[in-house]
C-alpha cells in the first residue's frame, strides 16, 4: 500500500459512506451508523472474507468497529472495516459479523429484486432456462459444497439470477465504500438441486436433448462432457489450429473439478451445438441465452467501441470460447491482460453478438440504477 | 468581459482568447475549487486521530473518528462543488450575454456530464462542442478525478488545474486535450 497515514485511509473510507448517490439510496443504514457519533476503529490481525475464500494473504488493514463511550469505554458494533490493495487501487468495505442484524436496512432493495425477478421469469425469450443458468455458472455463480452461490453488488445481477436459480437464502454481507457512496454486497445461495433440475428438464425436452446430451445433474453433465472430450478438442482444433490441441487435452482430467468445469462447459456445449446441429436462427437463440449470463457476469457490450468481450481466468477456457464463437461464424481475438484472458469480438462480429445478447438475453430492467 | 487564467497559454490560444475576452491572471475559479477540496481533505484527516484507550494492562491503540464531523464535512464538500458549478454557469452565461457568444459558450449540461464520464474510445465522439460544455465538464471531471475516479477527461482536467494549461484544455478538442495531458506524463 502506498505510504499514507492510517488516519488518512480511515478518513477516506468513512468519507465514502456519505457520498451520493449511495448515501441517498441507503440513507437508513448510513444514518444508523452515524448515530454512533464517536467511532473507534481497532486494528486487528484478522483475515478478510476475501482471504478466507482465496486462502491467500492480501495487502490489507482490518479494523474492528466500536462505539467510543464518553467514559472511554468501547462497545463492539459487530462490523469490520477492510482496506485492501487491489492492483493499483485501494478498496474499502465494511463487513458485518451478524448479517441478519443489518438486513432490514436493505429490505426495499430486496423487494425490488423479487419483483424484477418475477418480470424476468415471465419474459425470458428462450423457454429452456438451462442455457441462461449455464451462462451464469460460467461467470458469477459458483458451485460449492452442494450449493449454487453468488456474491454481487449489482441488484440487476441478483434479480436476473434469482429469476433463474430462485435463491433460497439472500443476505447482505457488508457494504463496499465506493466513490458513488455505499453499495451493499449481496450474497445468495440455493441447493444445487435447482441446477440439477434444470439440467434434467433440458435433457428431457430442451436444449440438452437437441444436443444429444444425456445427463440428469451437474455431476452427470460434467461426466458426459468428459466422455465426449475428443469431439470437443477436434472441433476446437478445426477452428483454431493444431496448436491448441495439447492445452485442451490437458483439461480432460480436470473436468471433475467444479471450478474448472464451470469455465468450460458453456463454450463446450456451444461448440457441440455447431458441430452436431449446424447454425440457424433457432440455434443462435441458445447462443444468445448462454452468452447473456456469461457476459452479464464477466463481460461487456460497448456500443461506442463496437466491441463485445468476455473475460476468462484460464487460457483453455478462452480458447474454447473463441472456438465456439468461430463455429457460429463470429471471429474473436484473445488477449492476455494481467492474469485474465479477454475474448473480444469487434466491428461486425461484435454487432452479431450484441444482437443475440439483446434479442435472446433476459429483458432489460427499468429503474434498477442501483 | 474578463476571463481568469493563472498559467501559460500557447500563443495561438492566447490570441484567440484575447479576441473575445480580457485575460486576467490569477484567482480563477478552478483555483478556488481546488483550494476548497484540499481544505476538506485536511479537515477530514483531523477528524480521525490515533488514541490509546482503556487501563493498563488492557490499554490499546484505536483510531477515533468523529462521525458527526465527517458527516458535516461531506455535506460542506458537496455544497462547495455545487457552488463552484453555479459560479461557473453564471460566469459562462455572463460572457455569452455580454459578447453575443451564445454558440461558443452555450452549456448543455447533459453533454458536459457525459463528457466528464466518458471513456477513452468515446472521447473522439465529442467534436465541435462549445467552450462552455468543456469548462463545465472539466470541473465535474476534476472533482471526480480528485476523488479517485480516473476518467480520461478528468486526466485532462487534472493537467489543466494542477499543471497549468487551463485555456489549452478549453481551446482543444477533448481528445486532443487528453492526448496532450497524457503526453505530459499525467
Amino acid at each position: 500500500m502506498r505510504p499514507v497515514a492510517v488516519e488518512e485511509l480511515v478518513a477516506e473510507a468513512l468519507r465514502r459512506l456519505f457520498l451520493k448517490p449511495g448515501a441517498d439510496y441507503y440513507r437508513g443504514f448510513v444514518e444508523e451508523l452515524a448515530k454512533v457519533g464517536k467511532l473507534a476503529l481497532e486494528p486487528v490481525e484478522e483475515k478478510t472474507n476475501e482471504e478466507k475464500k482465496s486462502k491467500e494473504k492480501t495487502e490489507s488493514y482490518v479494523f474492528r468497529l466500536y462505539r467510543l463511550e464518553e467514559d472511554g469505554g468501547l462497545k463492539e458494533l459487530g462490523i469490520r472495516l477492510i482496506i485492501r490493495k487491489v492492483g493499483e487501487g485501494i478498496v474499502y468495505a465494511l463487513e458485518f459479523d451478524d448479517v441478519e442484524r443489518w438486513l432490514g436496512f436493505f429490505k426495499q432493495e430486496l423487494e425490488m429484486v423479487e419483483k424484477a425477478a418475477e418480470v424476468i421469469r415471465e419474459r425470458l425469450p428462450v423457454e429452456d432456462r438451462f442455457p441462461y443458468m449455464l451462462g451464469w455458472v460460467n461467470s458469477n455463480v459458483a458451485i460449492n459444497r452442494g450449493l449454487s452461490e453468488m456474491s454481487t453488488s449489482h441488484l440487476w445481477q441478483l434479480a436476473e439470477t434469482h429469476a433463474l436459480f430462485d435463491w433460497s437464502y439472500v443476505a447482505v454481507l457488508g457494504v463496499s465504500l465506493t466513490l458513488e457512496g455505499p453499495k451493499p454486497q449481496f450474497y445468495a445461495h440455493t441447493s444445487l438441486e435447482k441446477l440439477d433440475e434444470a439440467i434434467r428438464r433440458s435433457a428431457e425436452s430442451g436444449w440438452l436433448k437437441m444436443l444429444g446430451v444425456e445427463a440428469g445433474s451437474w455431476e452427470g453433465l460434467k461426466q458426459w462432457v468428459a466422455d465426449h472430450w475428443d469431439i470437443v478438442v477436434d472441433a476446437a482444433v478445426k477452428r483454431l489450429g493444431e496448436e491448441v490441441r495439447s492445452v485442451l487435452e490437458a483439461l480432460r482430467d480436470r473436468l471433475n473439478d467444479d471450478k474448472a468445469a464451470r469455465g468450460v462447459i458453456a463454450p463446450t456445449l456451444l461448440l457441440i451445438q455447431a458441430e452436431r446441429l449446424g447454425i440457424n436462427e433457432e440455434k443462435l437463440r441458445y447462443l444468445g441465452a448462454v452468452i447473456s449470463g456469461a457476459i452479464g457476469g464477466d463481460g461487456y457490450v460497448s456500443a461506442a467501441e463496437r466491441k463485445v468481450g468476455l473475460v476468462s481466468g484460464k487460457r483453455a477456457a478462452a480458447l474454447l470460447w473463441a472456438a465456439a464463437f468461430a463455429a457460429h461464424g463470429i471471429k474473436t481475438k484473445i488477449e492476455k491482460a494481467g492474469n485474465a484472458y479477454h475474448v473480444t469480438a469487434s466491428s461486425d462480429n461484435a454487432v452479431k453478438l450484441a444482437r443475440l445478447y439483446f434479442l435472446y438475453g433476459p429483458p432489460l430492467l427499468e429503474g434498477m440504477k442501483k | 468581459m474578463e476571463v481568469y487564467v493563472n498559467f501559460d497559454l500557447p500563443p495561438e490560444a492566447e490570441a484567440e482568447l484575447r479576441r473575445h475576452f480580457s485575460v486576467v491572471r490569477g484567482g480563477d475559479l478552478s483555483n478556488v475549487y481546488r483550494t476548497a477540496l484540499r481544505k476538506y481533505a485536511e479537515e477530514r484527516v483531523k477528524a480521525v486521530e490515533r488514541v490509546e484507550v482503556g487501563e493498563e494492562p488492557f490499554r490499546r491503540v484505536v483510531y477515533a473518528a468523529d462521525l458527526g464531523r465527517l458527516t458535516q464535512l461531506a455535506e460542506e464538500e458537496g455544497e462547495a462543488f455545487e457552488k463552484a458549478l453555479d459560479i461557473l454557469r453564471k460566469r459562462l452565461n455572463e460572457y455569452a450575454v455580454g459578447h453575443g457568444l451564445r454558440d461558443l459558450l452555450d452549456v448543455d449540461e447533459d453533454v458536459a456530464r457525459r463528457l466528464a464520464e466518458t471513456k477513452a474510445p468515446e472521447l473522439s465522439e465529442f467534436k465541435d462542442i462549445s467552450f462552455g460544455v468543456k469548462a463545465l465538464a472539466a470541473l465535474i471531471a476534476y472533482s471526480k478525478y480528485a476523488l479517485g475516479r480516473r476518467g480520461v477527461f478528468g486526466k485532462a482536467a487534472w493537467h489543466w488545474l494542477e499543471v497549468g494549461g487551463s485555456a489549452r484544455l478549453l481551446y482543444y478538442a477533448p481528445i486532443t486535450a487528453y492526448l496532450k495531458a497524457e503526453g505530459a506524463g499525467w
